[in-house]
């Protein structure tokens, strides 16, 4: 007599609307855009009330420990609503697609092209020294 | 001792006290928040009042706090962690212990409700504790606008800044664990900013608001904070910490205490010592122990 499973089939990860995801992909596009000079990371943590914590930190390989945390996201197990908090404001979204567009103005600010452009600089700069050495 | 000055300057040109304060109080290290004035004109002021030379410190990318010091470039580390409203770098004054230096001015309660500035505290407190073992180094000093109290949950927070008032409770309940199965450990810090509430010692704090009236507020509040984590407890004494009223010129209060914002900042300076000098321990003096 076979095993008797219970189960249902469950979705692949992927397959799941998940902000998570949506960062994960931008991390990667990032490392395209700055030919690998500066990375993208997510930190997670769980906060007090049982929601999740995910910090998006821009590092370089050239720069040591160093990180900058550009926002952060906290949602509840089920995804929604988030709250992407950058500098010193907070929004939240209810659905993938708003938090989408919410964070492509994030990624396309002056503030994060700065901040980007900065420890790009930093990092060449840092990369010059070592190679001399 | 290593002498440092925090003040959230709210954008004011407000370099003559800066050199006034920066000469009385022998500062070394001198943090600030909101600070609107050029690098060229605060040097050109740091630098005409006082002993040694100032020098600023730049960050990488944060645009929200300024460092300048009297120590030499070289007793800094490169930045570990960053934010715009965190700076995170090493310290070791000339002979003396390297300790890790936090600086923030954490989102304001205008633009953010306490629960918002509590999510963020989380992170905060993450960051501070990966730059901790990127340095191999515990011994932490934080400073800064933390825009919480330090009676607020972001502050009591195991997950969050988990700082208590009493130094030797500190000691003993470091870390402080939970769980039986799966323990967890959140390391303390030592906030000394709770004995300087209400009136036995003026001011009764660091930042005075009334206008927002909710019906439960204590309008005094402690924003600007000193944490130190248990390492530096013994190279620190509770008299080595004042929030600063004067600059020996002016009076930066208004004749009912509270922070005279209109010539001033709206926030008062915190001045504080530490004693990094490195300790040399004598093999007799152990042998005796």
């Amino acid at each position: 007599m076979p095993a008797t499973n219970l189960w249902p089939d469950f979705q692949a990860p992927e397959a799941i609307n998940s902000p998570v995801f949506l960062l994960k992909e931008q991390a990667t596009a990032l490392q395209q855009k700055t030919k690998g000079l500066v990375l993208a990371g997510l930190r997670p943590a769980s906060a007090p009330d049982g929601s999740f914590w995910v910090g998006f930190n821009l590092y370089s390989p050239a720069l040591g420990e160093y990180t900058y945390r550009l926002f952060e996201v906290t949602y509840p197990p089920q995804f929604f609503p988030v709250t992407l908090t950058a500098a010193d404001t907070a929004q939240t979204v209810q659905t993938l697609d708003q938090f989408k567009a919410l964070l492509e103005s994030v990624l396309r600010s002056s503030r994060t092209k700065q901040v980007v452009e900065a420890i790009m600089a930093q990092a060449t700069a840092l990369g010059a020294v070592e190679a001399g050495k | 001792m290593a002498t440092f000055l925090f003040w959230n300057l709210c954008g004011r040109p407000l370099e003559p006290v800066l050199r006034r304060l920066t000469a009385r109080h022998g500062i070394d290290v001198l943090m600030l928040a909101e600070c609107a004035i050029p690098e060229g004109a605060m040097l050109n002021s740091l630098n005409a009042g006082g002993p040694g030379t100032f020098r600023r410190l730049p960050p990488v990318a944060s645009q929200r706090l300024d460092l300048y010091s009297r120590f030499d470039r070289l007793c800094f580390g490169p930045v570990l962690k960053e934010a715009d409203h965190y700076i995170i770098r090493s310290l070791t004054p000339p002979g003396g212990i390297e300790i890790v230096l936090v600086m923030a001015h954490l989102a304001s309660p205008i633009r953010r409700d306490l629960r918002a500035r509590h999510s963020r505290c989380i992170g905060f407190a993450q960051a501070i504790r990966d730059a901790e073992q990127a340095a191999g180094n515990d011994r932490t000093v934080v400073v800064g606008d933390l825009n919480v109290n330090p009676f607020d949950d972001a502050m009591l927070d195991v997950r969050g800044l988990n700082a208590l008032a009493d130094s030797r409770t500190v000691l003993r309940k470091d870390p402080r664990r939970f769980g039986r199965l799966q323990v967890e450990e959140f390391r303390l810090f030592y906030n000394p900013m709770w004995s300087h509430f209400g009136d036995a010692v003026q001011p009764a704090g660091t930042y005075y608001y009334d206008k927002s009236n909710p019906e439960v507020d204590p309008l005094w509040n402690i924003y600007d904070q000193v944490l130190l984590r248990p390492g530096l407890l013994d190279r620190f004494r509770s008299k080595n910490l004042k929030i600063l009223t004067t600059d020996g010129l002016h009076s930066l209060t208004r004749s009912d205490g509270t922070p005279n914002g209109d010539g001033f900042s709206d926030h008062l300076p915190i001045w504080f010592q530490l004693d990094l000098r490195r300790r040399v321990r004598h093999a007799s003096n152990e042998s005796l122990a």
